[in-house]
C-alpha cells in the first residue's frame, strides 16, 4: 500500500473495520515509527470518536438502572462474602493445625499419629510462614458471579497456597488436583486436596517451579489423582 | 435533546468518580451510569436493533467496567469514549456471534480492546465538539456515503463486507468511503480551528 492508501484506511483501522492482510500492513508499517502516519492514526482515532452521532440517541427503559446497578451490587455482595467464607476456612484450618499441635505435645505414644502430626506441624510453619511474609505475592482468578474463586499466595522460596471458594461438589471417589499450567507444553501435577463445604485451603506438596508456570489450575479428578487432567479445570489463576 | 445529552456525558471527566470508581466505590457505578447510561443504551440498541438485547448488553459493559476500571488510564482518553468503546465492541462481539461468519476476525476483536484507549491528542480535543463535527459532516453526506460510515461503525463491517451488504462493487465502496471521510476531517478541523 501506499501512504496515500493507508491514509485512506486510518479510520476504518480504528474502528477494526479492515481486512486483516491490510491491518497487518499498516501495522507493519506504524510499528516503524513512521511519525506522519502515526499522526493520522491520531486524527482517525478523533475523528471516530465522533462516530456515536451518527446513529440517534434513545432513552433506556427506567428499570435498566436498577437492573445494571443491581447486577453488580450482587457481584460485589456475593465475591466478598465468598472471600470471608474462604478466609474463615482458611482461619479454621490454621486453628485446627495448632490445635493438632498441642496434641502433638501431648500425644507421644502413638507413633503413626506421631508422624502425622509432626509433618502437619512442618506444614502449618511453612503456611504460616508463606501466609505472613511481606515478598509473598498473590493471584487471583477472575471473578464471575457465581463461578468459583481461585487466589493464589505465592511464597518466595516457591511454594504456594490456593485457597478456594464456591467450589464444585465432589463424590468419596473423586479428588480435586492442582495443576501448574507452563506457557507452552502440559500442566504438571502440584497436590490433592479435598475442601470442605466448598471451600479449601491447600498449601502445594513441594517446593515447584513457578518461575515457568503462567497459571495455576484445578480440575476434579479420580480419588488418587491423575498424571493429566482428565476434566476441564474450573478454576484457572493466571499468574502474570 | 441531543446537545443536553451530549453536554452531559461528555463534560470534562470528574477524576473524584474515576477514583472512586477505581476503588470500587458502588455509588460511583450509579453515578456512571447516569452519565453514560444512555450512550451506551443508544449504541447497542443501533447496533443490535433489538431492546431486549441491547438491555442485556448494557448490563455486560457497565459489568466490564466495573470489572476493569483499574485499568482505565485517564491520561489516554475519557471515560465517555472508553464506555462508548466498549458498548461498541460487546455490542458487534454479539452480532458477530449470532451471525454466522463469526471466528474469521477473532484476533482484531481482542485488539479492538487496545484501541479503546486513545492517545492524549482525543482528550485535548473536546469530544463535544467531535460528535458534533460529525453530526454537522454527516448532514453533508448523501444516504450512500451515511449508509457505508454507518455499517462501518455500527457493524465493523470492512470494505468488502459492505460491498457485499450493498450489492455495489469494491471500488464503488471504497470511493463513498473516502469522500464522507474527507468530509468528516474537513468538518472536524473547521471545528477545531474556530
Ligand atoms: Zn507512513
Amino acid at each position: 500500500m501506499t501512504h496515500e492508501e493507508m491514509n485512506d484506511l486510518y479510520e476504518l483501522y480504528a474502528l477494526g473495520a479492515i481486512e486483516p492482510e491490510e491491518a497487518g500492513e499498516i501495522e507493519a508499517h506504524l510499528r516503524e515509527g513512521c511519525p506522519e502516519c502515526q499522526d493520522m492514526l491520531r486524527r482517525a482515532l478523533a475523528v471516530t470518536a465522533g462516530f456515536p452521532a451518527l446513529g440517534g440517541i434513545v432513552d433506556p427503559p427506567p428499570h435498566l438502572r436498577d437492573r445494571v446497578i443491581g447486577s453488580i451490587e450482587r457481584l460485589r455482595t456475593s465475591a466478598s462474602t465468598a472471600w470471608r467464607i474462604a478466609y474463615i476456612a482458611l482461619a479454621a484450618s490454621i486453628a485446627l493445625l495448632a490445635w493438632s499441635l498441642t496434641s502433638y505435645r501431648t500425644l507421644r505414644s502413638d507413633r503413626t499419629q506421631l508422624a502425622r502430626l509432626e509433618s502437619e506441624h512442618t506444614r502449618l510453619e511453612i503456611l504460616i510462614q508463606l501466609l505472613t511474609n511481606p515478598e509473598t505475592r498473590t493471584a487471583q482468578a477472575s471473578t464471575n458471579e457465581n463461578a468459583p474463586l481461585g487466589r493464589v499466595f505465592l511464597g518466595r522460596d516457591n511454594r504456594f497456597v490456593f485457597v478456594g471458594s464456591r467450589l464444585p461438589a465432589i463424590n468419596a471417589t473423586q479428588t480435586f488436583e492442582l495443576w501448574l499450567v507452563p506457557a507452552k507444553g502440559a500442566p504438571r501435577p502440584a497436590g490433592l486436596f479435598r475442601g470442605e463445604d466448598s471451600h479449601a485451603v491447600c498449601l502445594s506438596s513441594a517446593p515447584v517451579d513457578l518461575e515457568n508456570t503462567a497459571a495455576i489450575a484445578v480440575s476434579i479428578e479420580p480419588r488418587s489423582g491423575s498424571n493429566a487432567p482428565t476434566t476441564t479445570p474450573f478454576v484457572i489463576v493466571p499468574l502474570s | 435533546m441531543l446537545s443536553v445529552i451530549l453536554a452531559a456525558v461528555l463534560s470534562p471527566d470528574d477524576p473524584d468518580l474515576i477514583a472512586r470508581l477505581k476503588e470500587k466505590n458502588h455509588e460511583a457505578i450509579g453515578e456512571v451510569y447516569d452519565r453514560y447510561g444512555k450512550l451506551a443504551y443508544s449504541v447497542t440498541l443501533r447496533i443490535t436493533r433489538n431492546q431486549q438485547t441491547a438491555e442485556d448488553l448494557v448490563q455486560e459493559v457497565f459489568l466490564r467496567v466495573w470489572n476493569r476500571a483499574h485499568k482505565f488510564d485517564s491520561s489516554r482518553g475519557s471515560l465517555g469514549m472508553w464506555i462508548l468503546c466498549i458498548a461498541r465492541n460487546v455490542a458487534i462481539d454479539h452480532l458477530r456471534s449470532t451471525a454466522t461468519r463469526i471466528a474469521r476476525r477473532q484476533s482484531t476483536e481482542t485488539d479492538l480492546e487496545k484501541l479503546c484507549f486513545h492517545d492524549d491528542f482525543v482528550s485535548r480535543i473536546s469530544i463535544m465538539q467531535q460528535m458534533k463535527a460529525v453530526r454537522a459532516a454527516a448532514a453533508n453526506l448523501n444516504a450512500n456515503q451515511r449508509s457505508v460510515l454507518e455499517l462501518a461503525y455500527f457493524e465493523g463491517l470492512t470494505h468488502s463486507e459492505i460491498a457485499e451488504r450493498l450489492n455495489q462493487p469494491l471500488g464503488t465502496i471504497k470511493t463513498w468511503v473516502r469522500t464522507a471521510l474527507i468530509s468528516i476531517r474537513s468538518e472536524m478541523t473547521q471545528a477545531a480551528s474556530r
